[in-house]
């Protein structure tokens, strides 16, 4: 058995990375050794409610349903800082040598909100929640795996995969695998064992959480209350963190972010993310089924330009791995923007026709910009883009995976395995540049059990290399995460891919008066 | 005779009422099926895989031919039962309920300064026709008209909540404030909504009045020496107050239905909220219950538009 303790050992080579990358200079550490002070009522402005929300974590879909998760609940695992991934329910874990059969050892000592003690029966009823055939929770894609979870006493679990995947540990600090009291149907008392206690909830349009005098963890959950706001309107959210009425906001406009810097008593948290726009061929369909094409399109595209004009963050290279992953193949050379370069692939391709790029608002406020400034580098290489927009509504049934070129979305994910075989896999539901290539599969799957790091990392290399020379996605930059944060709120740092300090900011920062 | 003739005129607006509900009813289901994707890729959104749609599907019955979803929702909304949310599986009674309450207590508060002030304006437009007081009613109108309602909104919490911090730029009430508290809290939509309809209303009271004002019975007046202010008190606003009350009516609808725009803007809890959400997430029976809501808004409201005016206009009691 190897054995992987809750300080993220798995994970020793990301320090460096990231510090190499300059993400961690200064941002908000300082503040964050400072000692917290507690009390007052913090208010978080976050988007993603309809009246239809419920806490049922299964419902989840959006940033703003993640941050009620996390106001009142926690998971197993957690994302810390630098992506370090550490034990929250659960204390320390080990995987068999075959990395398919993980033992979870619990906290113990940590009660429910009805002061429950917590115990093995609850995190296999709240894990099965989320699997099985007609399970509609978000997450039955990360539990698909799983063939078995069972208790192991009173404070274990073992989970029992179909296939080897060293990143179990990872995929259980998704938002949706909260832990609830076993037998659980109906959410609407919110019991979970975090921060923040359910005090009133509005679906749609608040949740107002007092803290938890019992809570288990003695550094975390510095406020009395805490104010999750659905604020949709994003000049609405601005308005509200000048004011004063929001403490924070999440998602804020390129277009406002000079604004909101020049503003006294506010400013943004930039981070990058796992997030990008990739400009997505179908590698199965004509034109695009021609790498000269597909490469005439990787090189028309200035990067540069795109992320200084839409306010972007770092460079993507053609793989959709962002550099702040341990993964990262740093060493593959950046693709240029090459005017003659892509002009010479478009007259190897021997397309000489009008390409129809679909997009939407719906793939990010940035597409339709983004799209022009493609469609006039592209023009200058000889390759002609015709802009279509597509209606929002039915923008991901309609249009994406089945538009044969288009600007799509993804989010960060929380490892490289899930991003690489949720996107790229032969068999991924989600292919949406219908790349299928045999060695591929076999590098991420091989991949996925390898639970030595410096083997694992030369394994995602050639895969990501693979995708960068003949993938069918374009990935100009990876966005970052821009929250809007008043002065007062100290202890903000990022985590992970999600903004908001992996969307744990309401217990981990504080108030100062 | 006469009242029998005003009973049966309610009776058969009543009546047209409720065939206007129906067909907006049949409209709402056509308008909510044409719309591409369903409730479970609504959900789903980018997450969608076909084992989640097809569990949803299954789950709420979506594979079944639409007529017969509308006709069993007709059935059980005919019995008073609007039914569930397709998504939270909540009733749309409890949905509704503070939201619409919300959207009423604002359209009140803007209808009960709106009115007064604008038909105020009007009639003092009227009574100093192309003189400097009308001139500048209607240029100040006139920008109010023609300004878009949601920048009127920014420019009002720009001013109002940012620049000077008299009133909250995020409109939130809840029970356990106090009036005052919840006035405050709407200052900024309501003053929004004010300066929208007033405007209108104020256009088309002036306008109501002045068409009188050319009717011989007004010359009339004016020969027999009458001032203008008692002209128009007394000779030209009994005349003009049927197309004023349906000026008023109309106000009163566009201000319950028409909110939409500022309640986004303010982030205020109302019924546009709560339909924005359902259209998009393709809830049929929470926009139905939308639709109908806001539908029987407007019948009520022109049924008693059509009302007032017969009771002050003794002439339209005996059609010709």
């Amino acid at each position: 058995m190897s054995a992987y303790n809750a300080n993220g050992l798995t994970r020793r080579g990301l320090i460096k990375s990231s510090a190499a990358l300059g993400m961690i200079a200064g941002l908000g550490l300082s503040s964050a050794r400072a000692a917290p002070t507690p009390g007052g009522t913090l208010v978080v402005g976050m988007t993603g409610g309809a009246a239809s929300d419920s806490l049922d974590p299964r419902t989840f879909s959006s940033s703003g349903h993640a941050m009620l998760g996390f106001t009142l609940g926690n998971c197993l695992t957690e994302i810390e800082e630098n992506n370090e991934l550490v034990g929250e329910l659960a204390e320390s874990w080990e995987a068999s040598s075959d990395a398919k059969t993980w033992k979870f050892n619990l906290r113990q000592g940590v009660t429910f909100h009805n002061g429950q003690s917590m115990t093995s029966d609850d995190v296999v009823y709240s894990l099965n929640l989320h699997r099985g055939e007609d399970s509609t929770s978000g997450a039955a894609g990360l539990m698909g795996d799983i063939v078995n979870i069972a208790v192991d006493g009173p404070n274990a679990v073992v989970i029992t995969l179909s296939k080897a995947n060293a990143d179990l540990p990872f995929l259980l600090s998704d938002f949706h695998l909260l832990i609830v009291p076993n037998g659980t149907e109906d959410f609407s008392a919110g019991v979970f064992t975090g921060p923040y206690r359910m005090e009133e909830f509005e679906p749609g349009d608040f949740l107002r959480a007092s803290r938890n005098p019992e809570y288990w963890k003695a550094d975390r959950a510095h406020v009395s209350e805490v104010e999750v706001l659905f604020v949709e309107d994003r000049a609405a959210r601005i308005s509200g963190l000048v004011t004063g009425e929001l403490h924070m906001a999440q998602q804020i406009d390129e277009q406002a972010i000079a604004l909101i810097e020049a503003t006294p008593g506010v400013h943004i948290e930039s981070h990058p993310s796992g997030g990008h726009s990739p400009i997505l061929m179908h590698c199965d369909t004509a034109p695009f089924d021609n790498l000269d094409l597909r490469l005439a399109v990787k090189y028309s595209m200035d990067r540069q330009q795109i992320i200084d004009q839409l306010n972007g963050g770092v460079l993507g290279n053609d793989h959709p791995i962002p550099p702040s992953d341990p993964f990262y193949a740093a060493d593959i050379p950046q693709r240029p923007y090459d005017p003659e370069r892509a002009a010479f692939h478009v007259r190897e391709s021997g397309f000489d026709g009008t390409l129809p790029l679909s997009i939407s608002n719906v793939a990010g406020a940035r597409s339709e910009e983004m799209a022009t400034l493609f469609q006039q580098t592209a023009g200058l290489a000889g390759l002609n883009i015709e802009i279509v927009r597509e209606p929002d509504d039915g923008f991901w049934s309609n249009v994406w995976l089945k538009k044969p070129f288009m600007i799509g979305a993804w989010g960060g994910r929380p490892t490289a395995d899930i991003m690489l075989t949720t996107a790229y896999h032969s068999e991924a539901a989600w292919n949406d540049t219908k790349w299928r290539r045999e060695q591929f599969d076999q590098i991420i799957e091989l991949a996925r059990g390898e639970t030595d790091f410096d083997r694992r990392k030369a394994l995602y290399h050639d895969a990501q290399l693979m995708i960068h020379e003949d993938g069918g996605a374009g990935i100009p930059f990876f966005r970052n995460n821009q929250d809007g944060v008043r002065d007062e709120v100290k202890g903000f740092y990022p985590a992970g891919s999600f903004n908001m300090s992996g969307l744990r900011a309401v217990e981990r920062v504080w108030l100062e008066s | 005779m006469e009242s029998a003739g005003l009973s049966g005129l309610i009776l058969k607006r009543l009546a047209s009422g409720l065939v206007t509900l129906f067909i907006v009813s049949l409209m709402v289901f056509a308008g909510t099926e044409i719309l591409p994707g369903d409730v479970a890729h609504a959900i789903l959104g980018q997450q969608a895989t076909p084992d989640s749609v097809q569990a949803i599907r299954d789950e709420l019955g979506l594979d079944r031919p639409a007529i017969l979803r509308y006709l069993e929702w007709l059935y059980n909304f005919v019995q008073g039962d609007l039914g569930v949310s397709l998504i939270s599986g909540r009733e749309i009674t409890d949905l509704i309920d503070t939201r619409l309450r919300n959207s009423f207590f604002l359209a009140s508060v803007a209808a009960v300064i709106a009115i007064p002030f604008a038909v105020g304006l009007g009639l003092v437009a009227a009574l100093y026709e192309d003189r400097l007081a009308d001139k500048s009613i209607t240029i100040m109108t006139l920008v109010f008209v023609s300004l878009p309602d949601f920048l009127l909104g920014y420019l009002l919490l720009l001013v109002g909540a940012v620049t000077l911090g008299w009133f909250p730029a995020l409109s939130r009430i809840s029970s356990s404030m106090s009036f005052i508290e919840q006035l405050q809290a709407v200052a900024l939509p309501c003053l929004t909504l004010v300066l929208v309809v007033s405007a209108h209303t104020m256009r088309l009271t002036r306008a109501a009045v002045l068409s009188v004002m050319n009717q011989a019975y007004i010359e009339m007046a004016e020969l027999k020496g009458a001032g203008r202010r008692r002209i128009i008190l007394r000779h030209a606003l009994p005349n003009a107050l049927s197309p004023v009350l349906n000026i008023v009516m109309l106000t009163l609808a566009y201000l319950i239905v028409g909110v939409v725009v500022v309640e986004a803007v303010f982030n205020y809890s109302g019924m546009g909220q709560l339909m924005i959400d359902a259209v998009s997430k393709r809830d049929m029976p929470l926009v139905q219950a939308c639709g109908l809501i806001f539908a029987s808004v407007y019948v009520l409201l022109n049924l008693s538009a059509d009302i007032l005016s017969i009771l002050t206009n003794p002439r339209r009691r005996r059609p010709k």
